[in-house]
């Protein structure tokens, strides 16, 4: 608004236009039969209806009115733009270019990561979409290039389009850069489009080498000797898109790091990492649990930003009995051609290929009458040729376009320039998604609006009707376990491929030298006297000191160290040699403690220099200044050594190593505990190895192959379709795959439905011929969980406590921080045995979740360890209940159903991520869920929920639930309260025929009761 | 977690059947034990020490029908052209044979050269082999030193299918240890190709050289008549190398030795027989497909100096007379073989199959060359000669035709002729592109034909 009056008045009397037919077309969301505005008028009070001009400053709010058409209408006031000055550091040549190309100044966040990064810490920043993140990373990448021309960056997306999309950008900036001070700098991207010819190129040119996860796993790690220039050079690492790594494929990205972080240590380099973020609860804890790292967080935005309304629209009831609702796309296409007709450029997310085909025909019906004219309406999806793709991304840009309905594909950060309006068909999912799409319409300047159609599946309808847990609450945590033994086991195997590993590693949280010995007993790796080890032989004085030091591992540590750097001093490897004294610190406090505690302090004040000293090393010598941030885990290590390896010196050693973790922000608890827990080096005892010693790769297999980082086990079943000829069209792991492959399944790959002929269990393949028809299906799962160790109970919570990332919400909703609060004994995590086999199946029809036939199947028991969390209702809460046996046990059923959909909703995960089970309380009874036959319930009985990780392993989702245990069972509730069903439908406790008349009510009352126990 | 408890869950997600296989502590053997049984010694040197096992075959000593120096007399007289099976790379003597036996196929930083073999042949024809043994991986770096050193006395390398598997293992070896790769320096005569193209896919199989040794041994059998009894498998080999490093005993190492002995040994034999043919020329060509792959050798050299054409020419007319003389050299290769009757039969019925398309290739090799010799004439005549050999695919007779077509519209000037040609090559199944040129063509010699005839109606 500000900057509005400095702008010409042509483009101002555009905005105004602009203004005015949003806040008409606004006005039209519910058909018209009321005003939003002067609804918003009577209920809030307050704004006049002329809306921000007449009251600055106030949001323009009205209640929320989940039973009416438009369930709620918030506004975010606009925001200015902040600017900073270019940080003095930056080079002036940089500088110049960046004036060149019409930035004279930065955003506050621009400058704030770009000083992090010069001065060698690590960032992440979270900022809204095209606030100019880009050069937040991109800036002391091409700064430390023109400082050192050998200088290499590293960055990582989650898309090869991503890669390519950035390409563009950053070789316009190399080629200013060229044009200025004559250096030429090479940007290629490097995946698995790479042509093989260009590839050797690549490797030696490339300053900055754009590139995915999966490639870096199985293409670049494994090949490591081959890019020596690169891992020598590596001073940044960019992780863009950061929170799209949660879940599995987080958990494998934290170990591809760590083999990153390892090869790196090898090569003597020791990389910055810089991380953007869309808005997620846990930006922080995210990048230091995938990289081990301390982070900066930058979490405020001083890009500028116009008014934005944020309207949820639930689609009118057309049958009450049923609660049936008018189609979620049939009244996305009104919403959009309100704002069409008026001119307002807009893009609409459906959620499959298919319902974006479906909302492509519908607004192209409507408004391309002009056959052969310019195509103002168009599709985009995956799938679609990259030059199409480009054609319509740069029509949105100019405005030719002026509609684009897209699947998920145009959520991440492509470049599609700023658009009015953004409409979104369904629920997406998540907040965090959320929040992303509709960021995809709004301007600097000028007013725009997202408006979520809500469909009638049951996440969709808590959303919408519950517009205050979306506005008020945080977005999701992003969660991942890196550690989980599946996966980590996986990575082990890569990395000892990579570079044998030293008998006194650490690798992760769990003792790696001990996976080693049983990955020996595979006869994958050999333990065998490494270089180190020959050259002691060659040394007597030494190996005869090695007596002296005592037993146990904390020795061998200090001499794997301190040896290391022998066999190289022949070689011209400077940087690296100088790095060791300082790991030799590290090593002393591994020493035996009870005798040496001056080494403990020795080490702990090494430890401790890095982080005093980071600053006024500046980025001239970034060689140095590279150990003490690589090391500044170890003296934790180190700690735990030794203090497993007992002494007086211990709790020295534990303060030392905390005081230098706790070094640049104060809020690392996550991380510091994280270390703490871990037991990397455990002491061995009397069956240490005496020498030190290596574990070689002695197989034949290419590890990476066989581990792909999308699922986590490679065992699968792949789907072919023999329609007409035969073909593979996806694939499942194999967990998921009698449920959703069983014979008749409905499969569905982006819209297009398919029908399983046959599974064919051993071969792993599911034989499918597409079918047109209104259903899917469900598999009804009989599922027996067994609890192997419960981890925590509901006690000790009110000890626990978890730093929150809230603040970033302010940008985006003003979001309050997560209550923390006491949990009742009720709620339990742990791990546990997951047995399961698909017994039948349900066909559900489309939209409605109608139940509209059923079948039996016979398939084989699948069964896992994994995570859980789980719900025990205490006994007397289920005799207290005014209903028959049968009855209580309906509300058991459907309250499992209801929370079910809580939790995902929590956990910001998908369907397939979780299992629930109903344990009945008595022993050895298989239970089973969403059954047609019901467990047996006794009167005395104390039922348990769980809601498991279905992975094995589990990848991190039970322990935050057992925290969010409270907002869980509230959650569920208002689900099922705010529910206008009269006694159960697929939107709460399931529809009335599968759970019983007096599910919902008996469902109530038992939260009703947790909640006051809680 | 304690730690047996976490063995117990990692024992599930590694070994769900809970067999325990082998201990991973490797033993250690004594040295003196390693040198007995593999009949090497340890070369000391200032970064550790490496095994070396050094034989040598006398040239008296049979490989195949040759004695050992006759192999090395004929690659002596026929060195000078090593560089046309080189693919041009400046090879000159003196030659070193290298075969790599490896932990794996799949390369990267996690597979390696346990053994480096070499040979040469020494001054009275005898034929020198050293192998380089990885007996403990600390070694490495002691090891790639020495074969480093070895690589600076060679003029060549050569090898079998060594430039996309053996060369670039070796180059990630020392890439690891941030060692120079002497052998990007030397040239590279790699003889996967050449012997492919004179003997066949004989026990290639794959698109990698998943089976190279038994190629090498498929070769030797058929080329040098060199049989082997009990050999090791090259799939094998890893394994055996794999227990070896487990248990510390020696012994299964010994028949990989040999295996790689012996497959050098080949390798000079192949290589020997190569530059000795191309010296000879298609004179000493022992059958249609050796003077074929001969005459493609010398074309791919440069212009023509009358050997490709005399090649191409003796391999068309040996495929002619072909089936009976073929069948008796093939059947004298199978002969030292223990092939049943049923397998001789079945490649018997093969290789008249296979004559048919060595003579196609051959007439055509024969007519470009030819007519790049302005013998248009003959050119024409083998055309013609290869429309009349029955099998002959589709596309190679519609260039036929075409040739024929343009030979007699622009050469000959028969008109008629070329028209007959050109409705010939105009066929169904060809390409809508090709269709229309012939149209095109049909169209022009129409043309040319109606004013021909009308002056002749005038005179």
């Amino acid at each position: 608004m500000i900057e509005g009056r400095n702008t010409e008045a042509a483009a101002v009397a555009a905005r105004r236009g602009r203004d005015g037919a949003l806040d008409a077309a606004l006005e039209r969301l519910d058909g018209g039969r009321a005003s939003l505005r002067d609804r918003g008028l009577h209920d809030g009070g307050q704004v006049s209806s002329q809306g921000r001009e007449a009251c600055p400053g106030s949001p323009f709010e009205r209640q929320d009115t989940p039973d009416l058409h438009v369930t709620a209408v918030r506004r975010l006031p606009a925001v200015a733009a902040q600017y900073a000055p270019f940080p003095a550091a930056l080079d002036e040549r940089l500088q110049r270019a960046l004036e060149s190309r019409g930035i004279a100044r930065l955003y506050t966040h621009q400058a704030e990561s770009i000083e992090h990064a010069l001065a060698g810490r690590n960032v992440v920043v979270i900022t809204p979409t095209a606030s100019g993140k880009t050069l937040c990373y991109n800036a002391p990448v091409l700064h430390s290039i023109l400082r050192d021309p050998s200088s290499r960056a590293l960055y990582l997306f989650p898309t090869k389009a991503l890669a390519q999309d950035q390409l563009a950008e950053l070789q316009a900036m190399c080629e200013t850069l060229a044009g200025s001070c004559g250096d030429q700098i090479g940007a290629f991207t490097y995946d698995g489009d790479t042509p093989q010819d260009a590839r050797r190129t690549i490797r030696g040119r490339a300053h900055l080498v754009l590139s995915n996860p999966d490639m870096v796993h199985s293409g670049i790690l494994p090949h490591h000797p081959r890019w020596t220039k690169l891992f020598e050079n590596l001073r940044y690492v960019i992780i863009d898109e950061l929170h799209a790594y949660r879940g599995v494929f987080g958990s494998h990205l934290g170990n591809v790091l760590r083999r990153l972080r390892r090869v790196c240590r090898h090569y003597g380099s020791n990389p910055v990492f810089l991380c953007s973020s869309a808005t997620i609860a846990n930006p922080r804890e995210l990048a230091e649990r995938l990289t081990e790292q301390p982070f900066e967080l930058v979490d405020k935005s001083g890009a500028p930003r116009g008014e934005k309304f944020f309207v949820f629209v639930n689609p009118p009831v057309v049958n009450h009995q049923l609660c049936i609702r008018r189609s979620y796309l049939s009244e996305t296409r009104r919403i959009a051609a309100e704002f069409l007709k008026r001119n307002l450029q807009l893009i609409a997310f459906a959620q499959s290929r298919l319902s974006t085909e479906i909302l492509t025909t519908y607004l192209k019906d409507d408004f391309e009458d002009v056959p052969g004219g310019p195509e103002r309406i168009r599709g985009y999806r995956g799938g679609y040729l990259p030059n199409r793709r480009r054609e319509i991304e740069k029509g949105l840009r100019e405005g030719a376009v002026r509609a684009v309905v897209s699947t998920n594909a145009l959520e991440l950060g492509i470049d599609i320039g700023a658009l009015d309006v953004c409409v979104m068909a369904g629920y997406p999912g998540t907040i965090a998604s959320t929040w992303q799409r509709a960021g995809r319409a709004g301007r600097r300047a000028g007013r725009s609006a997202a408006v979520m159609v809500a469909s009638s599946a049951p996440i969709d309808q808590f959303v919408v009707r519950n517009p205050s847990y979306f506005f008020g609450a945080s977005p999701e945590r992003a969660l991942v376990d890196p550690d989980n033994l599946h996966i980590l086991v996986d990575h082990i195997k890569c990395a000892a491929f990579e570079l044998p590993f030293r008998a006194t590693e650490a690798f992760g949280k769990h003792d790696v030298q001990e996976i080693l010995s049983l990955l020996a007993e595979q006869g994958l790796v050999c333990r065998q006297p490494s270089p180190e080890a020959e050259s002691l032989r060659s040394r007597p004085r030494e190996s005869e000191d090695l007596p002296a030091h005592g037993g146990g591992a904390p020795c061998e540590i200090e001499k794997a160290e301190s040896l290391r750097s022998r066999p190289r001093e022949s070689e011209d490897l400077p940087a690296h040699d100088s790095l060791e004294p300082l790991r030799g610190a590290d090593a002393a406090s591994n020493r035996d403690g009870g005798g040496v505690p001056g080494a403990l302090e020795e080490g702990g004040a090494a430890d401790e220099h890095p982080s005093r000293e980071r600053e006024s090393l500046g980025s001239s010598a970034r060689t140095s200044e590279a150990v003490p941030a690589r090391d500044s885990l170890e003296p934790l290590r180190g700690a735990d050594a030794a203090s497993n390896g007992g002494g007086g010196g211990v709790p020295a050693a534990l303060e030392e190593g905390g005081a230098a973790d706790e070094h640049p922000s104060p809020e690392r608890e996550s991380l510091g505990s994280s270390a703490r827990t871990s037991e990397a080096v455990p002491a061995r005892g009397g069956g240490a190895p005496r020498e030190v010693e290596t574990w070689t790769w002695t197989s034949e297999s290419y590890p990476a192959d066989a581990v792909s980082l999308r699922s986590v086990s490679s065992d699968n079943f792949v789907v072919v379709d023999t329609t007409r000829e035969t073909r593979v069209i996806g694939e499942t792991d194999f967990t998921s795959g009698p449920a959703t492959l069983h014979p008749k399944a409905i499969y569905l790959v982006e819209g297009q439905l398919y029908q399983v002929e046959r599974l064919d269990f051993e071969g792993r393949k599911a034989f499918v011929r597409d079918i047109d028809c209104d259903y899917y299906t469900d598999a009804i799962t009989y599922t027996r969980v067994t609890i192997l160790d419960t981890f925590e109970t509901g006690e000790a919570e009110s000890l626990r406590s978890r730093p929150s990332d809230s603040e970033v919400l302010a940008a985006s909703g003003g979001g309050a921080p997560r209550e923390l609060e006491n949990v009742a004994p009720l709620a339990s995590h742990g791990e546990v045995h997951v047995v399961s086999r698909v017994v039948g199946f349900k066909k559900i029809k489309f939209y409605t979740n109608e139940n509209i036939g059923s079948g039996e199947l016979d398939l084989p028991e699948q069964q896992m360890h994994t995570t859980s969390y789980w719900l025990t209702i205490p006994a007397p809460i289920m005799a207290s209940l005014p209903y028959a046996l049968d009855d209580r046990r309906d509300g058991v059923v459907g309250l499992a159903f209801a929370i079910r959909q809580v939790a995902q909703l929590l956990l910001m995960c998908d369907r397939h991520d979780i299992g629930i089970s109903i344990d009945t309380g008595e022993q050895a009874e298989p239970t089973l869920r969403r059954a047609s036959k019901r467990p047996e319930l006794a009167g005395d009985t104390s039922p348990r929920l769980f809601i498991y990780d279905n992975y094995p392993g589990g990848v991190g989702f039970s322990e935050p639930l057992f925290c969010m245990h409270r907002e869980l069972l509230s959650g569920t509730r208002h689900l099922i309260a705010q529910c206008e069903c009269e006694s159960g439908c697929p939107g709460c406790v399931g529809p009335v025929g599968d759970t019983g008349p007096l599910a919902k009510a008996a469902a109530l009352r038992i939260l009703d009761l947790l909640l006051d126990e809680a | 977690m304690d730690s047996s408890k976490l063995a117990d869950r990692l024992r599930s997600i590694l070994n769900p059947a809970g067999v325990v296989r082998r201990s991973g502590q490797a033993p250690q053997a004594s040295g003196t034990d390693l040198e007995r049984i593999l009949g090497g010694r340890w070369q000391e040197h200032a970064n550790g020490a490496c095994f070396v096992v050094e034989r040598r075959t006398g040239p008296r000593t049979l490989h195949g029908s040759a004695p050992v120096g006759e192999l090395a007399a004929r690659l002596d007289g026929a060195g000078a052209e090593a560089p046309l099976i080189a693919g041009g790379a400046p090879a000159r003597p003196p030659f070193l044979f290298f075969d790599l036996e490896t932990t794996g196929l799949s390369g990267g930083a996690g597979t390696y050269a346990f053994l480096v073999g070499f040979g040469s042949f020494d001054e009275e024809g005898g034929f020198i082999t050293r192998q380089y043994v990885l007996l403990r991986f600390a070694d490495e770096r002691a090891l790639l030193t020495t074969v480093g050193g070895e690589l600076e006395r060679a003029g060549a390398i050569v090898s079998f299918n060594g430039k996309s598997f053996d060369a670039p293992v070796l180059e990630m070896r020392y890439l690891f240890h941030r060692l120079e790769w002497a052998g990007a320096r030397l040239p590279h005569v790699d003889v996967l190709h050449p012997a492919r193209r004179f003997w066949g896919n004989v026990g290639v199989r794959g698109p990698r050289a998943e089976h190279e040794s038994c190629s090498l041994v498929a070769l030797g059998r058929q080329v040098l008549g060199a049989g082997r009894v009990s050999d090791v498998p090259g799939f094998e080999i890893p394994a055996r190398y794999f227990q070896f490093v487990r248990s510390g005993d020696a012994r299964p190492l010994v028949a990989v030795l040999e295996h790689n002995r012996l497959d050098l040994l080949t390798l000079a034999g192949v290589t020997a027989r190569l530059v000795h043919l191309v010296r000879s020329g298609p004179e000493e060509a022992r059958d249609a497909r050796e003077a074929l792959a001969l005459g493609h050798l010398y074309a791919r050299a440069g212009p023509d100096d009358g050997r490709a054409r005399a090649a191409f020419s003796r391999a068309a007319n040996a495929s002619i007379t072909g089936s009976a003389a073929s069948t008796a050299s093939s059947a004298a290769s199978i002969a030292g073989s223990a092939a049943s009757i049923a397998g001789s039969a079945a490649s018997i019925a093969g290789s008249a199959a296979s004559i048919a398309a060595i003579r196609i290739d051959a007439l055509r090799a024969l007519a470009l060359t030819l007519r790049r010799g302005r013998q248009y004439d003959e050119a024409a005549g083998c055309w013609r000669q290869l429309l009349d050999v029955c099998g002959c695919p589709r596309h190679i007779a519609r260039e036929a035709t075409e040739a024929l077509a343009i030979h007699h519209e622009h050469r000959a000037r028969d008109l008629a002729a070329a028209r007959a040609f050109a409705l010939q090559s105009l066929e169904s199944g060809a390409p809508s592109a090709w269709n229309q040129a012939v149209q095109h063509r049909l169209a022009r010699i129409e043309r040319k034909m109606a004013t021909a005839r009308r002056p002749g109606f005038l005179s």
